[in-house]
């Protein structure tokens, strides 16, 4: 318990640093959707004058945007990459930096177990995902129902954003994994946005198609928001991906951190 | 000459997994290009051209010619780009700041060496380690262009790309290295070079998207160096004006506080 506190305290104002940036980018991008709407309203008319199949396939992914939701996809692709790099930042640093900042005899000598030390660290973890994305829901809900003109799928909207803290969990727990094994971290920043930032590219531009075989291979694809607009829930195989991901990350990093050698000094 | 060659030891595994990852990600969007790609709805391009800037922006492909394998490079670039700046930016500013981090700064400061001959050293291997980079980018662009091509000249066009990479490298590079010595703290300095490159990122997103913001793309350096003015319109000479005085005065700024400050044992 004391350790949670403790870790909740370090890591308060990272988290608030977050969350403020997390809601800030998502005001920021909603607040261009009046405008965009025009646009696309304008254009939707133009492509009367092109031949029908065109117009076709144009107009769904045009059409899909128009919607405050649709557009919230667009930005939720940015929120997403951020939120990734708090949740990799949180997995590459909690448990190496004991070592890193040499505190980690002083932890290890508490009469509490490995097991427990780790518990405790992942339900900060928890907590602070969990609080970030209660305030990040709550302004994206603002802007998104304060745009709508018409009802808004609420249950496509919790979807959504669901999905933020599942993608971060896995991130989360790819990040844990990698600090246990690895044999010591200097740095979290280098090594955790280059992974995100690599997940990332891969998911912007290798990613072509929805059953591309690529896309287990980023997290950013696991919950794809076109699908949920679309059929209104997650894809399956994804998600239970996702889930074997979390818990052999998370139960290989307790075999390891248990054993794990932990040079003081 | 000595700390030369020692960086360069020190980020040798480092520069191979970043070159390994850039090869293998512009090897898996390569293979999802084909000739067909774009063409094959007649008219296709011809709508996009009349599309508004907003929703080309949107949907990321905007002037793009997807048909043709230089133009399938450029709408990845910026994402290249990005990847590359992140490596940029974190080397810039960790080279610096790691003696303090890992305690080694003792050891070096008492070499016979003056503090500018120490970061004049560094910068320079930074320099070569971002050539490296940029050639092995380079290198597997054009081979995997030259398997993809079907006759369209690219390599111009590709090595302007290049160069521009080269560019956004140095000026990510020189940015960290300015935050580093301007910042004490090794994990605040990434930190705030992180913070810096991220909102360049973001800002270069909206102005693809928004008319009205047009005035932002002079903040950040992604939209210097954008895809689309480099190979379908015509370059505005201010900006690799503007990058010189970036370059010069972060230059100027790191050589000045690394030179004054106090150093943290």
């Amino acid at each position: 318990m004391n350790i949670y506190k403790h870790e909740l305290k370090v890591n308060f104002i990272t988290m608030v640093g977050w969350t403020v940036t997390l809601c800030g980018l998502v005001a920021m991008l909603m607040a261009f959707y009046p405008m965009l709407k025009n646009d696309l309203d304008t254009f939707l008319k133009m492509l009367d004058s092109f031949p029908p199949a065109i117009k076709a396939v144009m107009g769904i992914a045009v059409d899909s945007f128009k919607s405050p939701l649709g557009y919230y996809t667009f930005a939720f692709t940015y929120s997403l990459l951020f939120a990734a790099i708090q949740a990799m930042n949180l997995g590459i640093g909690i448990v190496s930096k004991e070592e890193r900042e040499k505190t980690a005899d002083f932890v290890l000598t508490k009469p509490a177990s490995r097991v427990k030390i780790l518990t405790a660290k992942l339900l900060t973890v928890l907590t602070v995902l969990i609080i970030t994305n209660i305030f990040y829901t709550t302004v994206s809900w603002l802007f998104i129902s304060g745009l709508a003109e018409d009802g808004i799928s609420v249950d496509k909207f919790v979807l959504i954003n669901a999905s933020l803290v599942l993608s971060q969990i896995i991130f989360f727990s790819i990040g844990l994994v990698i600090s246990v094994a690895a044999k010591k971290i200097k740095a979290v920043l280098p090594v955790s946005l280059g992974l995100v930032f690599g997940f990332f590219a891969i998911s912007a531009f290798a990613v072509t198609s929805a059953d591309d075989k690529l896309r287990y291979f980023t997290p950013f694809q696991y919950f794809k928001t076109e699908h949920i607009l679309i059929n209104g829930s997650y894809e399956n195989a994804y998600l239970i991906i996702g889930t074997a991901i979390v818990m052999i990350c998370i139960s290989a990093s307790y075999l390891l951190f248990k054993r794990r050698d932990i040079h003081s000094v | 000459m000595n700390i030369y060659r020692r960086e360069l030891r020190a980020h040798r595994k480092s520069l191979i997994i970043w070159s390994v990852s850039m090869f293998l990600l512009i090897a898996a969007a390569m293979t999802k290009y084909s000739a067909a790609l774009g063409a094959g709805a007649g008219g296709f391009n011809e709508m996009m051209a009349q599309m508004p800037k907003s929703l080309q922006g949107l949907f990321g492909v905007g002037v793009f010619d997807l048909s043709n394998v230089l133009d399938y490079f450029g709408v990845m670039f910026i994402y290249i780009a990005l990847m590359a700046g992140v490596h940029a930016a974190m080397l810039g500013a960790g080279i610096l700041s790691k003696e303090e981090r890992d305690k080694t700064v003792e050891f070096l400061m008492v070499k016979p060496v003056s503090r500018t001959q120490i970061i004049t050293a560094k910068l320079l291997a930074a320099t070569t380690i971002v050539i490296v980079f940029n050639l092995v980018t380079s290198v597997s662009s054009y081979g995997l262009l030259s398997k993809y091509s079907t006759g369209d000249p690219y390599f111009q066009g590709l090595t302007k790309l290049m160069l521009s990479l080269f560019a956004v490298q140095l000026l990510f590079l020189v940015i960290g290295s300015a935050f580093a010595a301007m910042i004490s703290n090794a994990k605040l300095s990434s930190a705030v070079s992180t913070g810096v490159l991220l909102m360049m990122f973001m800002i270069s997103v909206m102005v693809d998207i928004s008319e009205k913001v047009q005035f932002l793309r002079f903040v950040s350096i992604f939209k210097y160096f954008d895809a689309k003015v480099i190979l379908k319109g015509t370059y505005d000479f201010v900006y690799p004006v503007i990058s010189a005085g970036i370059l010069l005065l972060c230059l100027y700024w790191t050589y000045r506080c690394y030179k004054r400050r106090d150093l943290k044992i």
